[in-house]
């Protein structure tokens, strides 16, 4: 087979592969990525008599588009108002404020010395097929509990991939669990071949998948017609397996449940913790239910009720030959 | 059930995934009714069948009814049925037919979940996938990508392309560097229900030399005359391929 050697696009190389901007950095300007919207800007409006959130989104636009910055909205008031902040719940939009039509967010875990391990984790993000233009995108970094640490203002320009290393040395001092989640939001309402995949990358191995995104509305809560599940096949050596899930949702998931169900319909179940909007939890299926460990038994385990939408992953981890495989719920 | 008749009388059409060579994997079929449905009055009449270099399967396995509430294993190494003659391996097609009412567009399909674990470890983990029948709005059928390819010394990425149709296929694969370099194969057929597998530098011998500026990553492009069904893994020097996935369409 032979092969074309070609440059078929010109690029510069400061359009593909932006430098990352540190949560310091970005953050002493923007509190709200999105819009634009300064620290100093919320400050004045705090100080003008803003009270809650739904102060803030009429005020400044803050916290109206992926409600990212939620978190950062929530401490500047508590820390300005105290008692007189008016706290809520949920988040939504005030009546009066439009909906904003945006790419729906993508959700990827991200390792980087998970569990004292040598994992490290990398996103790619392809322009191909796509618009001729560099795709501007932005990562939220956020830790489990859901509060934003990093954000990386990036593009991709076409026929370019921009390739963004999670690793240990970039990230491992804000998240030190060495486990969280980025947070990608498109800069276009095209996706195009947009849709990022993920790399845990180990001395080992590599492994691979996409992206999850959130729901289109993620204040509209209903049911689903079918459950999110983890397949476990049989295998020969023992294999930890761990269910990660982001709550991409407004709505608190309070009350589910971990079903592990054998094919001869044997069952267990373990609590599923509460998770708010862009919180995270990385349960290890292994601890509550071992047979799935040991291979002896094949089956699923399923997330019960199905009532909200996550950002779900599988990842299975071989200790003694340090392999990891991950796959998207 | 014999396969033209299932395919003939259900608007429920099968999903697809690769058949791998058992010396290298073991695959169970996981089969999940919760997956499926919530629905408790559903249940599904199931047949799994091997192909390989034709659309005559080389095996058929009847697994018969599974009713609202039941997952179910089904492991290859259990049966009774040849291994595909090569080590690309072949086409696993997983036809679950649901029997309680008929999909809400005119076919649909009820896809169902592979685990394959490695003989030297790793494995993968990944969804069956329609040729027709999924809801998803996607801009083109000829064209889909794989974010992050890896070909260097250290790294190869393995890619599988599944046909599952009654057609040869023509397939091309296109590599970028991260800095819009490519490397362009030729265009080259994939027979009827064939597994067609590669190492990425051996499909597009110059992609190490295209990739070596950016650390060894890319993407890949995968071109195809009928759709296809790509699949990517990642192999380190001296280890097993650890996992696979399938690749992305671009959507509309």
């Amino acid at each position: 087979m032979s092969t074309i050697f070609s440059r078929v696009r010109e690029l510069a190389r400061s359009d593909r592969r932006d430098e990352p901007r540190t949560a310091d950095e970005s953050q002493r300007e923007f509190v709200c990525h999105c819009k634009h919207v300064e620290y100093k800007t919320v400050e004045r409006a705090i100080r003008k008599g803003a009270r809650s959130i739904s102060d803030l989104q009429r005020q400044t636009e803050a916290c109206t588009r992926c409600f990212g910055c939620r978190h950062e909205l929530e401490r500047l008031l508590d820390a300005r108002l105290g008692d007189r902040y008016e706290r809520q719940s949920t988040i939504t939009l005030p009546p009066e404020l439009r909906r904003v039509v945006a790419p729906r967010p993508m959700y990827m875990p991200v390792f980087a010395g998970f569990d004292g391990r040598e994992i490290d984790t990398r996103v790619i993000v392809f322009n191909w097929d796509g618009p001729p233009h560099p795709v501007p995108f932005r990562l939220d970094l956020l830790r489990m509990d859901g509060e934003r640490v990093r954000v990386w203002d990036l593009s991709v320009a076409s026929g370019c991939s921009t390739v963004v290393d999670l690793d240990r040395n970039e990230v491992g001092e804000v998240l030190p669990e060495g486990v969280g989640v980025v947070k990608l939001v498109l800069e276009s309402e095209e996706v195009g071949s947009l849709r990022p995949y993920f790399q845990f990358v180990t001395p080992t191995s590599i492994t691979s998948t996409h992206e999850k995104k959130g729901p289109v509305d993620i204040h509209r809560q209903k049911d689903r017609n079918y459950h999110w599940i983890f397949p476990i096949g049989s295998c020969s050596s023992a294999e930890d397996a761990y269910f990660f899930c982001t709550n991409t949702q407004m709505t608190p998931m309070e009350g589910q449940r971990l079903v592990w169900q054998n094919d001869a319909g044997e069952s267990a179940e373990t609590p599923f913790p509460t998770l708010g909007f862009s919180q995270s939890a990385c349960v290890p299926l292994h601890e509550a239910f071992p047979a799935l460990r040991e291979g002896r038994e094949c089956g699923a385990v399923r997330l019960d009720p199905a009532t909200h939408t996550v950002a779900g992953f599988m990842i299975r981890h071989d200790p003694e030959r340090e392999l990891w495989r991950v796959q998207h719920l | 059930m014999a396969r033209p008749t299932s395919l003939e009388q259900s608007p429920w059409l099968p999903s697809f995934g690769w058949w791998p060579h058992p010396d290298e994997f073991g695959l169970t079929v996981v089969l999940s009714t919760h997956h499926a449905t919530t629905e408790p009055a559903s249940f599904f009449d199931v047949v799994l069948r091997g192909y390989a270099g034709s659309g005559e399967p080389l095996w058929e396995h009847d697994v018969g009814r599974i009713v609202h509430g039941e997952d179910r294993a089904v492991q290859l190494d259990e049966l009774d049925i040849p291994p595909p003659p090569t080590r690309n391996g072949g086409v696993v097609e997983i036809h679950a037919i649901r029997g309680d009412r008929s999909p809400k567009r005119n076919v649909g399909f009820v896809g169902m979940w592979l685990d394959a674990t490695g003989r030297g470890g790793g494995g993968y983990l990944i969804p069956t996938i329609p040729i027709r029948g999924q809801k998803k709005v996607v801009k083109r059928d000829d064209l889909q990508v794989i974010p992050g390819v890896v070909s260097s010394r250290d790294v190869e990425t393995e890619i599988v392309l599944l046909n599952p149709i009654l057609e040869p296929t023509r397939a091309r694969l296109v590599a970028s560097s991260a800095g819009g370099l490519v490397v362009e194969g030729e265009w080259f057929d994939i027979e009827p229900f064939s597994a067609w597998r590669s190492p990425l530098s051996d499909a597009l011998p110059r992609i190490r030399r295209l990739l070596a500026q950016d650390s060894g990553i890319g993407s890949l492009a995968v071109y195809s005359s009928h759709k296809i069904l790509p699949y990517f893994g990642f192999r380190r020097a001296g280890q097993p391929l650890v996992s696979m996935d399938h690749s992305a369409p671009v959507f509309a």
